[in-house]
């Protein structure tokens, strides 16, 4: 039989006399699968139930729509006492799958099937045989059995006590034997329910019997009487009593209900859970908690990420459901309450909804009106986001703890998972809102909101680092073991030992290196940077940004000796800040390259996660790198799958073997994409053989990556070995044993090679990076080109690779080593402008550094204070493009969170105003907006635009304008003296006290009023920002090129100065503030 | 061996019997034009050759007939019309060239075809282009020392951008013709009184530095720099920004936002500035900007209007000031649009065959090279190609369009083997 699946299986076993399953019907005719019942009736057959919710059916399962306009499916009476005719005697079971649309309203009736009453000529009009019927009944829909009785004087009814819901799928059937009253039984999904003969009362008399139609979906000729509305399916009519047994298997549902504990939530807290496979619409089977967390408030502008085992992130559901539940104390009284979600949500208070919103539009052609979001709140309320819904309810309070469930869906087709500024707030005085929380106390204004996430997003780095280690510890203990072989392997080889020369001050190892070419050249090293300076140059090289207030003192009253060597253990220890500063070197060196509006040329996923992520987790380098190499994880979110993407690159894997050789083996393989080349020594049969191994197949060269001849036909200068449309098998080009097992995988065999202890030259390429970054020149210059490379310090490179293989590959230990060396702590040596000869560079101190473009910008913010408060990265704000084209990268913290802005379009609507003056900053210093390939040195010429952008820019005037949140208005208030302030904002700008030339200046310049400058009634100012709801799906509208010149206009306008000095006075601060932070000091490493 | 030596090796090595490519191009002989700045509008979003520069019979965007949106006018040269709203353009036609048959293959990619236009070749997996601004300040570098060589009035982006040259060749931006370029003026509200205030205590405090890190090039380097920026902030380049300075009948002349950054351009070209990138992107008429999809096409003909009146403005007062012949005028876009309509009565994008208009610059002026067919879909005579464009604009600056650039060692022709537009040439 077609359709055949376990359900009909179950149904046909107790052999009904009919049944129809509503499934074959292409023709108007309505067959049954037993016998020959068939009725006429043109509907559309939606989907019955189907797994995964009713597993025992097929998954095509159909069913029959009914609406109130009464259509309905009749059947002829095959004839006198036929299969459906039921007399005294005989036992009937009737039952069917129902799915009605809504609760039947209280006293009316939807009628399933039933024999008779059809109200069609030649035929009484009360001639039921039997019928079975939905009731509105107790605020449910209960069963109703009806029939007329064999005199056609009475009815007889029957209503069941049990009860079934609106929406979903049930089944339901009745038996009874007609003549014994006493024997009707109802089964409600399965369950048994008695109920009540009401209407005519309990009966052992006979029914009507004739020859009458069956109809299923309505009877009384149609819209008159009392049609069914919604779905029906699995009609079967059995000339038995089935068994409570039988009939309990009927109804097999996967459909579970989530069961909340109210008992195990944590006091004064909020418990959340992440449930994934769960659909798009409440209409879900719940699911596991893939993830749980605790939250001081109903708000989740951030949710944890998921990892796999190895400790990649990965990609949850395309949809999941967040449920949030906690105990909250509400006075009695009403509250009002306000739910803000980005797409189906829904908010329970005890036990009831009473807020929702709706699934998230996807419209985005660009052409839509601009909408303008509300903002009646009143008191500050912080505004609603574009792309986001709110809800707000009145809800009155019986008093005491009430139980707060909030559901809400993350993500969905197409859509990328971002919670926007998910919430519930509530307002109990009448005015202001708070977030909703059992304990916390979070104003719902924008200062209040901005604090929240900013802490909320640093929170979420430590749950995601717990996480990370949780799941992935196999895979370390794999690493650790890895490196505890490497380490036998290489203790067994020569020592590499440094001489001491007992007349140069040395701290370890690197300075006796250091020192032994010195004293052969009879050179001198540099003498130990003051204290100052130390402090100032090591925040900078492991955290980025210059040292706090509270840091600086931290070392100067340590008084005790090896204090330098605590600072900087401090330091290292502060693993976001560590990632924070190393993240943007290694985006330039991989050639991390995303873009938030549609991928251009080289484009790659957002890698920079995960390499954050690995440094913050100080990640061994080898697996590290083995990890890129497998390119696995997540790839629009920040695994290093999005490493594997080169848009618009033919030979996307070329371009990745060029960027792994130049990153990791110092192999510059540029030239060799296209010929063999002429300078190095490998071919472009070596690179392609690399990029095969990462294709993991034989990679075709394609005719754009070769020379043509010349248009005379005459050859090219260079090599061209290989022809256009050569194929090129997967092959380590530099032939070196492994020590290693080989790996079948060609993504692993290449990961092998490169960190194979037998290849030094990963190592040593490896340090000398570190080495670089802290010295101002490489042992081997350039550090991405060995081609020519000699080492300056061939012992001291060999040294250092063999601490960083012993030590496990660590990067953090090669950096603690050299920060502890005299050599890194020397005065800086201003000779060395250029790395010259291997044979002249003696590192008699540091070359002089000017501050990277993120250290520059990172510590502009740092000194005065602020978050950077920049729009979100991203130009589809309201969240309804997919992340194939568009990407949002977040509210930047740190200035390497920064992308392209990618106005390519040139459109006004486009523009990102105030992270377009973060942006400029960063380029005009040598920052790369788009990475289209790596590099290692940036360019780090002086030019006009950089001190401009300073004196002058946006960046420049946030920092020095005295506004509310600026960390200098706050010590302008300090009840202190001229002196002392300034000594203050010396240490907090340049990391020093000024000199007394410095002090007197200053003092000059700020201390007429200073006794005056404090306004002692000004209150600070709240801040409340407008929003417009700017976004894709609506930039080509006119009004949003207008909001965005108006918006460009007030980022010029920067951050409004305060209101508690006295204007004079905090100008001629500000002029301060202003010549302090465009000194050449401030951007240049001490 | 450095990157200098490496080239010279390149070019002279015996190795190998034959020769660079540059060195056989570099014999090619090319015109000379004379022009020493060019102005470089552009309309994003693709203008619609057949309702600007290329009229062909009107159609009807209600009836779905497809065809010109305006009525065509003639011009000052026979034979040549364009679209009525171009009125005063039309009378100083003779001193254009229309390449009307410009055409290249990126038809639903904005930022692709605008790379194109501005690259003047396909992007490439293994190195990024230079844009034409670039090349251009590369080539001819400053024409002031005191001026920046390259400046857009637009938003930045990559497809602007120096590609390998380098972020030395890169421009300076503004997109508010009022506040100029970001950093070059000092904020509005601080008074030159306060600003001089700032110098003062900077200088002590740079002295001090400075004085505390003698011989060090690095810094003094920079602090080289912070004085450019000051004199910069104070000198003929702040001046230029200043148009309250011209008098109000050329300043309405120019007509708005637009038409003052076209009086920006001239200004910015007399200072000394190279290569100035103008763009056309007020969006807030139509919404749409030239991208006259659906009810963008509407207001489209105040756009044309409003570029008539630049237009034809810039090009007089160049003449007036004896500039045109030095100044290379563009009208650039990213691609035409179709002569059909679409549902919403707008256009859709037609890269095949479209009109990118040249004036002044010291050209043959007062032809239409190519022809196009009967609704301006095909070309029918004369294609100029993308690479072909490039090379009449390098020629019109009196830069070889044959000769290598150089992306570190690896040599990369300046076009994509275009030829010159001949015909432009006396």
């Amino acid at each position: 039989m077609l359709w055949a699946d376990a359900y009909s299986d179950k149904v046909l076993a107790d052999k009904p006399v009919a049944y129809w399953r509503f499934s074959a019907a292409k023709s108007p005719t309505v067959k049954s699968v037993v016998g020959d019942l068939s009725g006429q009736l043109i509907q559309s057959l939606p989907p019955g139930p189907r797994p995964l919710y009713y597993p025992e059916f097929s998954a095509d399962n159909k069913s029959m729509a009914f609406d109130a306009t009464g259509n309905f499916l009749g059947v002829a009476d095959p004839g006198k006492k036929s299969v459906l005719d039921f007399a005294k005697g005989d036992s009937i079971t009737i039952e069917a799958w129902v799915a009605p649309k809504q609760i039947v309203p209280a006293g009316r009736f939807m009628y399933i099937a039933g024999k008779g009453r059809t109200y069609r000529k030649g035929v009484p009009q009360n001639n039921q045989n039997y019928a079975l019927r939905l009731v509105g009944v107790k605020g449910g829909s209960g069963l109703s059995f009806l029939f007329r009785n064999a005199a056609n004087t009475t009815w007889h009814r029957w209503t069941s006590n049990g009860l079934l819901g609106a929406g979903e799928w049930h089944h339901v059937a009745l038996t009874y034997t007609f003549g014994k009253g006493s024997s009707v039984l109802g089964y409600i999904d399965g369950q048994p329910t008695d109920g009540a003969w009401d209407m005519g009362g309990q009966t052992d008399s006979a029914p009507w019997t004739d020859d009458d139609e069956l109809r299923i979906g309505a009877s009384q000729g149609g819209a008159s009487g009392i049609p069914f509305d919604g779905r029906i399916d699995e009609v079967a009519i059995y000339r038995k009593v089935l068994s409570a047994e039988r009939l309990a298997g009927r109804f097999k549902s996967a459909r579970r209900e989530f069961t909340l504990d109210v008992d195990a939530l944590p006091a004064g807290k909020v418990r959340a859970t992440l449930h994934e496979g769960i659909g798009e619409n409440w209409n879900y089977v719940a699911t596991d908690a893939a993830a749980q967390f605790d939250s001081a408030v109903f708000a989740f502008p951030f949710l944890p990420k998921k990892y796999n085992a190895k400790g990649l992130i990965v990609d949850r559901s395309s949809s999941f459901l967040l449920r949030a539940a906690a105990k909250v104390n509400l006075p009695k009284g009403e509250h009002r309450i306000l739910l803000r979600a980005r797409t189906s949500a829904r908010l329970w208070m005890d036990g009831k909804v009473v807020a929702s919103t709706k699934p998230a539009s996807r419209n985005s052609n660009g052409h839509q009106p601009v909408p303008v979001l509300p903002e009646s709140l009143g008191e500050f309320t912080r505004m609603l986001r574009p792309g986001m819904q709110e809800q707000l309810v009145k809800f009155t309070s019986t008093g005491g703890e009430q139980l707060v469930l909030l559901e809400a869906f993350v993500g969905g087709k197409s859509l990328r998972p971002e919670t926007g500024e998910l919430s519930v707030a509530i307002s109990s005085d009448g005015k202001s809102f708070q977030l909703l929380s059992p304990k916390t106390r979070v104003a719902l204004t924008d200062d209040g909101w901005d604090a929240f996430a900013r802490a909320e997003r640093l929170r979420m780095f430590a749950v995601d680092r717990a996480t990370r280690a949780n799941v992935s510890q196999a895979e370390a203990a794999k690493w650790k073991q890895r490196h505890s072989i490497v380490r036998a392997t290489v203790e067994g080889q020569p020592k590499v030992v440094a001489t001491n020369i007992t007349n140069l001050p040395s701290q370890n190892a690197i300075d006796d290196f250091i020192n032994l070419k010195l004293s052969k050249a009879r050179r001198e090293p540099l003498a130990l940077t003051d204290d100052w300076a130390f402090l100032r140059r090591v925040a900078l090289d492991t955290v980025g940004v210059v040292p706090t207030p509270e840091q600086i003192a931290a070392f100067q009253n340590d008084k005790k000796p090896g204090r330098r060597a605590r600072a900087i253990d401090r330091f290292l220890k502060d693993n976001l800040g560590w990632a924070d500063h190393w993240t943007s070197y290694w985006q330039d060196v991989l050639a991390e390259n995303p873009n938030i509006l549609k991928p251009m040329l080289n484009n790659t996923g957002p890698f920079r996660f995960w390499i954050h992520e690995s440094l913050q987790d100080n990640k061994p380098m080898d697996r590290f790198l083995t990890e890129l190499v497998m390119m696995e994880g997540s790839k629009y979110y920040g695994g290093p799958a999005g490493f594997a993407m080169a848009t618009q690159n033919d030979v996307p894997m070329a371009a990745k073997a060029q960027v792994l050789a130049q990153a990791f083996l110092g192999r510059q393989m540029k030239c060799a994409r296209c010929h063999d080349a002429p300078f190095h020594d490998f071919d472009q049969k070596d690179l392609f053989g690399i990029a095969a191994m990462l294709q993991q197949s034989p990679l075709a060269v394609p005719k754009t990556s070769s020379v043509p001849p010349l248009p005379d036909g005459r050859k090219p200068r260079v090599e061209v070995s290989l022809k256009p449309g050569s194929k090129v098998p997967p092959a380590w080009p530099f032939a070196k044993p492994l020590s290693e097992p080989i790996h079948a995988n060609t993504r692993a065999q290449l990961a092998a090679q490169i960190t194979d202890p037998a290849n030094d030259r990963f190592a040593k390429v490896m340090v000398n990076r570190v080495w670089k970054r802290y010295l101002g020149w490489g042992i081997v210059e350039p550090v991405d080109d060995w081609s020519e490379a000699e080492p300056s310090h061939p012992l001291l490179l060999d040294w250092l690779a063999r601490q960083f293989v012993e030590s496990g590959y660590d990067l953090k230990h090669v950096a603690r080593l050299i920060l502890n060396s005299h050599t890194y702590q020397r005065q800086i040596d201003t000779a060395a402008v250029k790395p010259g000869e291997a044979a002249t560079r003696f590192f008699a101190g540091p070359a002089r550094r000017r501050l990277t473009a993120e250290q520059i910008v990172d510590s502009l913010f740092a000194v005065s204070g602020k978050a950077m408060g920049v729009e979100l990265l991203t130009l589809d704000v309201d969240g309804r493009r997919p992340v194939t084209t568009f990407l949002n990268l977040g509210s930047p913290r740190r200035a390497w969170e920064f992308t392209s802005l990618s106005n390519e379009r040139d459109r006004p609507a486009l523009a990102i105003p105030k992270a377009q003056s973060v942006v400029d900053t960063l380029k005009n210093f040598g920052w790369r907006d788009a990475r289209q390939d790596a590099i290692t040195a940036r360019d780090d010429v002086p030019n006009v635009l950089q001190p401009a952008i300073l004196l002058n820019g946006i960046i420049g005037k946030r920092a020095t304008q005295l506004s509310e949140d600026s960390a200098f208005t706050a010590l302008a208030l300090k009840n202190i003296d001229t002196k002392a302030m300034i000594e203050k904002l010396y240490l907090r700008i340049l990391s020093r006290p000024p000199t007394d030339k410095e002090a007197a200046l200053f003092f000059d310049h700020i201390c007429q009023t200073f006794a005056f400058r404090v306004l002692k009634d000004a209150k600070p100012a709240t801040r409340h920002v407008k929003v417009h709801a700017v976004s894709w799906s609506n930039h080509l509208h006119a009004d949003a090129t207008r909001i965005k010149l108006e918006l460009e206009r007030l980022a010029r306008e920067g951050d409004p100065p305060t209101a508690r000095l006295r204007a004079p006075w905090r100008e001629s601060f500000e002029d301060v503030v202003f010549a302090l932070i465009n000194s050449p000091e401030f951007i240049f490493v001490p | 061996m450095d990157t200098l030596d490496r080239r010279k090796f390149l070019a002279t090595s015996a190795m190998g019997a034959a020769a660079l490519p540059s060195t056989f191009a570099a014999e090619k002989t090319f015109p000379k034009g004379k022009a020493e700045h060019c102005i470089f509008i552009w309309l994003g979003g693709g203008a619609c050759q057949i309702d600007t520069w290329d009229p062909k019979r009107v159609g009807d965007p209600k009836l779905k007939k497809a065809g010109s949106a305006y009525p065509a006018i003639d011009t000052a040269v026979p034979g040549v019309q364009v679209c009525e709203h171009l009125k005063g353009c039309a009378k100083l036609l003779d001193r254009f060239v229309l390449m009307r048959t410009v055409n290249h293959n990126v038809v639903d990619e904005h930022a692709a075809a605008t790379n194109r236009m501005h690259t003047g070749r396909p992007t490439s997996g293994t190195i990024v282009y230079p844009s034409i601004g670039s090349v251009v300040a590369h080539e001819r570098g400053k024409a002031n020392a005191g001026m920046p060589a390259y400046v857009v009035m637009g938003y930045p982006n990559l497809t602007r951008g120096p590609g390998f040259l380098g972020a030395k060749y890169g421009y300076i931006y503004l997109t508010d013709t009022k506040a100029g370029p970001e950093g070059l003026a000092r904020p509005k509200e601080i008074t030159s009184a306060r600003m001089s205030d700032r110098e003062r205590l900077l200088e002590k405090v740079r002295g001090e530095f400075l004085r505390r890190n003698p011989r060090d090039k690095k810094i003094a380097g920079y602090d080289a720099a912070i004085d450019e920026a000051l004199t910069l902030g104070r000198g003929e380049f702040k001046s230029a920004f200043n148009l309250k300075s011209e008098p109000d009948a050329l300043r309405n002349a120019y007509g708005d936002e637009f038409g003052q950054r076209c009086l920006l351009a001239r200004r910015l070209v007399q200072r000394g500035v190279r290569f100035i990138e103008v763009s056309f992107n007020l969006n807030f008429i139509n919404g749409t900007g030239w991208d006259t999809h659906n009810q963008g096409q509407e207001k489209q003909h105040v756009l044309i209007q409003q570029l008539d009146a630049a237009l034809a403005t810039l090009v007089t007062d160049l003449e007036n000031r004896k500039l045109l012949d030095k100044t290379l005028i563009v009208v650039s876009t990213e691609f035409g649009r179709p002569a059909q309509f679409d549902g919403g009565g707008g256009r859709g994008h037609h890269p095949g065959s479209f009109t990118v208009a040249m004036a002044g610059g010291g050209l043959k002026t007062g032809q239409a090279i190519g022809v196009t067919n009967d609704l301006g879909m095909k070309i029918a005579e004369r294609p100029v190609s993308v690479p072909e464009l490039f090379a009449t604009i390098h020629c019109a600056l009196g830069i070889n369009p044959h000769k290598n650039l150089y992306a570190g060692d690896r040599p990369v022709p300046i076009t994509d083997h275009g030829k010159p537009v001949r015909e432009v040439f006396a």
